[in-house]
């Protein structure tokens, strides 16, 4: 019997010896996937170019026989399954292995991926809600040197503050330029503001205090019923973004400086009646488009597709867009990565290159899908293109994209996005319902709340 | 008395029920129509939202949910089992050390030790799979605990000398004796690993990145999401995986209540 007993617990250290080595082992050997590339110095051009010495052509300084598999991570199928077969095409022998990630768990998905030595994807995703968060990981690759070459200048003059990370270099290209204005329903701005046109309502509205006080008016003559802007987080981002200045300095940030004009504004607004009562992106703001009980709404290139048409289906000819007083401001974005550790970057920056910057790709990628790259020869070389319009500019009656780049861009800045960008953004999204619903919250006691919610998920730093 | 506890339970039942109804009922409509009201009469949309599911590829995804839940109720079960009995009914050497880190490691969170799991599979070549998701209720210290504590309390120490003096084997006696003495218990610890691993989101989003190899609810957080959020799919998805969860738990609410309440009064 004690034979037996000494036997069992032989068994169970054995099992538990073997485990503990298992997972020792793999500690051990997740630095396989060194930088084996360095490539030679491609010109970055516009177009295809056939080398010299005749060997296969380049497209963006990538032999288009380039073989190898790349692993993406996006969270838009409708993209993937439109841009993967063109980009194959071009380049028919690397295969992209694509994985469809919710881009809230994207972070997390990522991350477990890293630290556990698992698969990571070459061509990495960065949203601007996790943006700062991302650039700080330090995994991305500076798209300013080899094999890359990609130059800061060839980007929109507002882009490289928010493509670079806080050491300054470049790691990703714009998915879709985000300048930003505000759509709003035509019908309400006709019989509240009196006109529809957008640049009548520009002048109506030059700045925010005028605009507040028409909103008082809107609210009156409606009867309570209709309001300038749907959400409090919604004139946040508008307010926050067209006061875009650097606020974080190492472990150091300005709240108070950073957030105290916006604030003024914003809790002005609240206090006059003229925010509706909806959270951003909840059910009841998606159906406020349709419902027509606000007029105005934050708008960037991608919001006709993802908030006019897909809350609005019938809304055609109802909508209009205008940059917004004081300024345009960019909203959300997702910058295109190269992981560090890629096997395959060349693979990596040619999908890159293809899907985002070329002109190859934007005949599939703009025409169809309505994504704007952030490059200025785009806009220079293909303003017949902007010209013609898009599907989606029946439902303003105008044309978007040249609104979006004659008239937004200009005013548009960026600012470098830190792991701090992400922690103050969740503080804020933590806090507003509590400031829309309470009136007696003033913008001093707002922002003494603002700088604890940071201060408890950002202990080391100094929050001023 | 019987109006009263009758209509307490029907209250009850009715609460309970109310937002499976819903569920389903917003299965019927428009994404964007969920919201104007409360929905409680079924709309026009149901198929539709059907086809935006089974567009997809869903069937894979609902088998692979199976497969994993299954076998995860299976091998759960089987360990747990195991380690019940050994710790439950035989002396050995660190056997209360035994019983202490299994409570020891009931109390640190899963999320702790995920990414030393994810390691530990992707070093055994099971990164990616299914066997990824299904192997981590291979070491289930919550369902030792429970099975250490029914079988202390179910098996009488009596029968099991009984059997060995009748010359039954160790593993007889395991198979033909306690077994068939602790069927609750089974059923019981059989539907929680089959809820639990069903309802999983945290591991399979770590360890798979193939959507072939998708459970239903990383498929549910991955369908139609970009920007806009298509709750009308989503809950028909959600209403067609909710579906074998409940028929187990109807199936097995007998013996599943009675797992779950044994021990609770001795004997």
């Amino acid at each position: 019997m004690k034979n037996k007993r000494l036997k069992k617990s032989g068994v169970t250290l054995l099992v538990l010896a073997m485990m503990i080595t298992a997972i020792l082992a793999g500690c051990a050997k997740s630095d396989s996937a060194a930088n084996r590339n360095t490539g030679e110095p491609p010109s970055v051009s516009g177009g295809t170019s056939v080398n010299t010495e005749g060997e296969a052509p380049t497209l963006g300084g990538v032999p288009t026989n380039i073989e190898g598999e790349i692993i993406v991570w996006d969270w838009d199928e409708a993209f993937l399954t439109a841009m993967v077969p063109e980009f194959n095409k071009t380049f028919p022998n690397v295969k992209v292995k694509y994985t469809v990630v919710n881009n809230n768990d994207y972070m997390q998905k990522l991350q477990s991926g890293i630290a556990s030595g698992s698969e990571v994807p070459d061509v990495i995703l960065g949203e601007m809600n996790f943006r700062g968060q991302l650039f700080d990981l330090d995994v991305l690759d500076n798209l300013e040197q080899a094999p890359y070459h990609f130059s800061k200048d060839q980007l929109l003059d507002y882009l490289p503050p928010l493509l670079s990370n806080t050491k300054g270099e470049l790691v990703g290209v714009d998915q879709s330029i985000t300048p930003a204005g505000l759509g709003y329903r035509r019908d309400l701005a006709k019989e509240y503001l009196g006109t529809d046109d957008p640049s009548e309502l520009s002048k109506l509205l030059p700045d925010w205090n005028t605009f507040t006080q028409k909103g008082v008016e809107v609210k009156e003559k409606s009867g309570g019923a209709v309001t300038m802007i749907a959400s409090f987080d919604d004139a946040y981002r508008v307010l926050k973004g067209q006061t875009e200045q650097p606020y974080i300095n190492g472990s150091t940030i300005d709240l108070t400086e950073r957030m105290k004009a916006p604030f003024e504004k914003l809790f002005t607004m609240r206090d006059a009646g003229i925010l509706g009562k909806y959270e951003g992106y909840t059910p009841g703001w998606n159906a406020s488009f349709a419902k027509g009980d606000n007029i105005f709404y934050p708008m960037a290139p991608w919001s006709p597709k993802w908030n006019v048409q897909a809350n609005d289906p019938d809304g055609i000819g109802r909508w209009g867009l205008m940059a917004a007083p004081e300024g345009g401001f960019t909203y959300g974005g997702t910058s295109v990565s190269v992981y560090k550790n890629s096997k395959n970057k060349e693979a990596a920056w040619a999908y890159i290159y293809f899907c985002y910057l070329s002109t190859e790709g934007m005949e599939t990628n703009y025409k169809k899908l309505g994504n704007m790259p952030g490059i200025k020869s785009f806009f220079e070389e293909h303003r017949d293109w902007l010209e013609a319009g898009t599907e989606l500019d029946q439902f303003f009656n105008q044309n978007l994209s040249l609104t979006f780049y004659d008239d937004i861009v200009p005013e548009v800045t960026g600012s470098t996005q830190t792991k701090y960008d992400s922690i103050v953004q969740t503080a804020f999204n933590s806090l507003f319902p509590l400031w829309m619903k309470d009136t007696s919250i003033g913008v001093d006691g707002a922002l003494e709340q603002f700088k604890e919610a940071v201060k408890n998920q950002a202990p080391e730093a100094t929050i001023n | 008395m019987k109006v009263v506890k009758w209509t307490f339970l029907s209250l009850v039942t009715l609460v309970s029920l109310f937002p499976f109804y819903v569920m389903l009922m917003m299965s019927t409509y428009y994404s964007e129509d969920i919201f104007k009201g409360l929905p409680l009469i079924p709309s026009d949309y149901m198929l539709e939202n059907m086809k935006t599911v089974f567009k997809t590829n869903f069937v894979q995804v609902y088998f692979n949910s199976m497969i994993v839940s299954i076998s995860a109720a299976f091998i759960g079960v089987f360990t747990a089992t195991l380690i019940g009995y050994a710790v439950a009914k035989y002396q050995f050497k660190l056997r209360s050390f035994l019983r202490y880190f299994i409570i020891i490691t009931m109390m640190v969170p899963s999320q702790v030790g995920l990414i030393g799991y994810v390691i530990e599979m992707r070093t055994l070549g099971f990164g990616n799979t299914l066997l990824s998701v299904i192997l981590i209720w291979s070491a289930w210290s919550f369902g030792a605990f429970f099975m250490v504590q029914f079988i202390k309390d179910t098996v009488p120490n009596e029968v099991i000398e009984c059997a060995r003096i009748d010359g039954a084997s160790e593993p007889r006696i395991f198979f033909n004796i306690v077994i068939p003495l602790i069927k609750p218990g089974l059923a019981t610890l059989a539907t929680l690993v089959f809820l639990w691993s069903w309802n999983n989101y945290l591991l399979p989003l770590v360890t798979i990145n193939n959507s072939d190899n998708y459970t239903i609810p990383l498929f549910v957080s991955t369908l139609g999401f970009v920007h806009r959020t298509d709750y009308g799919a989503r809950m028909a998805a959600l209403g067609l995986s909710t579906l074998p969860v409940l028929i187990i738990f109807l199936f097995g609410s007998r013996s599943f209540i009675k797992g779950i309440t044994s021990g609770a009064v001795k004997g």
